[in-house]
């Protein structure tokens, strides 16, 4: 390549590597005449609970409250006692009586002492709401669990009230139920009994004692086609006699559009008191397949809260205990307000030591590193920024993979680096050097990279923040590969035809030069 | 370097009985002690001082400042503090603390503190103040761990095809059970050591499989180039480690994350020391553990070799050449 030629390409790739960075990290701004403002690609990532915070809710009892709850009834009811006069005082007096009896304190929990609620007999708590509160505790963490959110706890609070923390990109920041962790949130807490009913009334085939759902709703799963998401309800040979016998009765769906709801027969999925999926005629193929909710794929993760709901009640049935959702509030990274920002200084550091050490120990070869350094870090920014869907949060994994390949990236191009080296020190000239030295670690590095791949396909295989990591791992992998084996190689063919003095290039020394 | 790796390339017996202590030392602990959670999966009691959106807003330093001064008086000490807000709603300001404090007193006090507040400056707030014991139920979730651990043993087997096929069958199966050692070396260093833990562990423990498979095959690569050296097999080999690459990422990575580990916070440090404990585990084994348990493969493949030789067996793809040569030599 010509001289000319390659100083207009250096150029160029230094003014385009420089406009990426700037749309990856160039610290955010408002813009001008807008309402909106600038902000780079590293502020537009999913972050997981440590690094981004996210949200929790409690799950009380029906008959359990919090203390606070507790105490704002009281003191509003001892105002109105002290307000009132006369006889309506002494009947706000027996209210706030009432009240307090109404309830006893367990820690910071108030149980209340009504025996229709079953929770408390001679001021003990009942084995029946023990039990029905374990087994319901049970199979609420069993939904978060099936979720494989990448961190999330679950913490019993007093013995009776249950936390849950869900990390920040779970939820939907329009706070609907068609996304994220609020759906979670409000589905999962119902713990009642799963049965089938059409035009309200619970359907023959469960009347006995001992039928179950499970025999007439052989699967549930979330399908995609053509980018859009639905339940798909297969039936058994039970359930399609079943649908034989109840579809003629079914409104279809534009009768629902043009009347009232309550005017519809539908076939409903209903668990407790919660109708979850109603299903009209037009939404069974022929094959008797119900197909229903039908979204845009990208809400696809509300259909899987829908999803895993009904398989937890088929599977482990009812509980005599109703579960009430407390609001919703957000928490702050786990690990303090200002991580991310302190994270994203500490990268920059590394990134500029990076940078530096490369052009001391290896000459201008360490600028072409610099450059693969930088290629690799807008790469995988970028990806990691744009990657959307829940999935791809970021967390310390992350960084720590993130961090692994930009070392290893390094590292390799100091080994080629000692190659070339290497050849030029049995007497080659500078180009036949690169040449061989590029020639002998070529097959050494695709098959360390090789193994890495093995190893994101086989982290795939992990669920939760794993399966992000492996996700993450293989852009991280490609990117890296594609750096050492193609990228800073063009680089340095580009780099060394500008380059006046080949040997000072790579830091080389020789007494004799008669080869250029 | 290379007169350490002179001394240790001979000594596999002993680096394996010192991996199996270690090892077994760390579950023994574990199983007694349990595994040191990180204080936000731990047992804890808690005190939670719920304000209203007001009062949230314009005097939540005054109230972490009365609350911290009554636990420097009940000589409490706490672990983590939680923000729970709410737009338009309560929000809720959650001091965490050892399972076991007494947290009776610094509530009443706190309660009315904040209630005499209210009937004079504080006209408007509502602050209440409770006190709940909290058990964690979902630590690291076991479905978690155990895909983990599967994932890490099919990596390893994948690894030990790959390389396998394409360098020889004994290298296949040393970078197989460096990386599996890796893992659990990591595991076990960080409970022994009692690092509080989180799921990040997860994250350390897995990637020291790739990352020691990576490491022992820069020295493969030159095992490979230099196969036929005339030096005895353990001179050899230990010409051949690829210190320099493997000590230039020690250096690198160790700078990197403790760079991390001491621009972040505390609790981001416990995650930098996790990853620094792996990628010492796994340097260590690329670099001291793997060469010396190369030694007895090789000299095992090399005995086999001569035996095959010495039986005077000939493939019959040799056989198949010998008799066109003898064909040749007749005609």
């Amino acid at each position: 390549m010509g001289k000319k030629k390659s100083v207009v390409l250096m150029v160029l790739l230094t003014i385009l590597i420089a406009l990426l960075c700037a749309i990856t990290a160039f610290p955010a701004f408002p813009l001008p005449k807008r309402v909106d403002s600038w902000n780079p690609a590293v502020l537009q990532f999913d972050l997981g609970a440590d690094l981004g915070g996210g949200y929790y809710a409690y799950y009380y009892p029906e008959g359990v409250i919090s203390e606070t709850e507790y105490t704002d009834n009281l003191s509003a009811l001892e105002e109105a006692a002290e307000a009132a006069e006369g006889a309506e005082k002494t009947k706000a007096e027996e209210e706030v009586t009432e009240y307090v009896n109404s309830y006893l304190q367990h820690g910071g929990l108030y149980l209340s002492t009504d025996t229709d609620d079953n929770i408390l007999s001679d001021g003990e708590v009942t084995e029946e709401f023990e039990d029905a509160f374990n087994g319901a505790k049970d199979a609420i963490v069993a939904r978060f669990n099936a979720k494989n959110y990448s961190d999330y706890t679950v913490t019993v609070v007093d013995d009776y009230a249950i936390r849950i923390e869900l990390p920040k990109s779970a939820y939907d920041a329009n706070n609907t139920l068609v996304n994220g962790a609020s759906a979670a949130l409000t589905y999962f807490a119902n713990t009642g009994d799963i049965t089938i009913k059409v035009g309200g009334e619970v359907v023959d085939e469960l009347d006995s004692e001992d039928a179950q759902v499970s025999d007439l709703i052989k699967s549930v799963n979330v399908a995609t086609k053509y980018k859009t998401s639905y339940l798909s309800f297969k039936f058994t040979a039970e359930g399609k006699e079943m649908l034989k016998r109840v579809k003629g009765t079914l409104s279809a769906t534009s009768e629902a559009n043009s009347n009232s709801s309550s005017s519809t027969t539908t076939l409903d999925i209903v668990i407790g008191d919660e109708t979850v999926v109603s299903l009209y005629s037009d939404q069974f193929t022929d094959s008797n397949e119900g197909r229903v909710m039908f979204v845009d794929q990208e809400y696809k993760e509300y259909l899987q809260t829908v999803e895993i709901l009904i398989e937890s009640a088929m599977e482990k049935g009812g509980f005599d205990v109703g579960m009430q959702l407390s609001a919703i509030r957000s928490f702050e990274p786990v690990y303090g307000e200002n991580v991310y920002t302190l994270l994203l200084i500490a990268l920059g550091v590394v990134l500029l030591a990076i940078l530096v050490v490369p052009v001391l120990k290896m000459g201008r070869f360490g600028i072409v590193s610099g450059y693969a350094t930088l290629s690799y870090f807008l790469v995988t920014l970028l990806c990691f920024a744009f990657i959307s869907g829940g999935v791809f949060e970021i967390t310390l994994g992350s960084v720590l993979v993130f961090t692994a390949g930009l070392v290893l990236m390094n590292a390799l191009q100091y080994y080629i680096y000692n190659a070339i080296k290497t050849e030029f020190e049995l007497g080659k000239t500078v180009v036949s050097s690169v040449k061989g030295g590029y020639k002998k670690t070529l097959f050494g590095i695709i098959d360390i990279y090789a193994v890495l791949l093995l190893a994101s396909l086989a982290f795939l295989i992990g669920v939760g923040g794993l399966y992000t990591l492996a996700l993450q791992m293989l852009i991280c992998v490609v990117t890296a590969a594609f750096n050492n084996l193609l990228w800073a190689r063009a680089i340095n063919y580009t780099f060394l035809s500008a380059s006046k003095n080949k040997y000072k290039y790579f830091r080389f020394v020789r007494e004799d030069d008669d080869d250029e | 370097m290379n007169k350490l790796l002179t001394k240790t390339v001979k000594q596999w017996k002993l680096l394996s009985i010192i991996l199996g202590a270690v090892l077994a030392l760390s579950l023994a602990l574990t199983l007694i002690f349990g595994v040191n959670h990180a204080t936000s999966l731990s047992d804890n009691a808690s005190l939670t001082v719920t304000v209203n959106r007001n009062a949230y807003n314009s005097k939540i330093e005054q109230i972490e400042e009365i609350c911290e001064n009554e636990f420097d008086e009940n000589g409490l000490k706490v672990r983590m503090v939680k923000y729970g807000e709410m737009s338009g709603d309560d929000c809720e300001i959650v001091y965490v603390f050892d399972k076991d404090a007494d947290l009776t007193t610094a509530k009443a006090d706190l309660a009315a503190t904040f209630a005499a507040k209210i009937a004079g400056e504080w006209n408007g707030s509502f602050i209440s103040v409770s006190v709940s014991a909290e058990e964690t139920l979902v630590t690291i979730s076991t479905s978690q761990i155990v895909r983990t651990i599967i994932a890490v043993v099919v990596f390893s087997a994948l690894a030990f095809a790959y390389v396998a096929l394409r360098y020889r069958l004994n290298m296949g199966a040393l970078t197989a059970i460096c990386s599996l050692l890796a893992s659990a070396l990591t595991a076990g260093l960080v409970l022994l050591v009692r690092i509080p833990v989180t799921g990040s562990l997860l994250y350390a423990v897995a990637l020291a499989a790739p990352v020691t498979a990576t490491l022992v095959m820069l020295t493969l690569n030159k095992l490979r180039a230099t196969m036929g050296s005339e030096l005895p097999t353990d001179e050899w080999i230990v010409a051949s480690v690829a210190t320099k690459e493997i000590l230039a990422i020690a250096a690198c990575g160790g700078v990197a994350l403790v760079l991390i580990g001491a621009i972040a916070t505390t609790a981001v440090r416990w995650f930098a020391l996790l990853s620094l404990i792996a990628f010492a585990a796994s340097v260590f084994l690329a670099l001291i553990y793997a060469p010396a348990l190369y030694l007895p493969m090789k000299k095992r493949a090399d005995k086999k070799a001569a035996e095959t030789s010495k039986s005077g067996y000939v493939g019959a793809k040799k056989q198949e050449t010998e008799k066109t040569d003898e064909t040749d030599v007749i005609s």
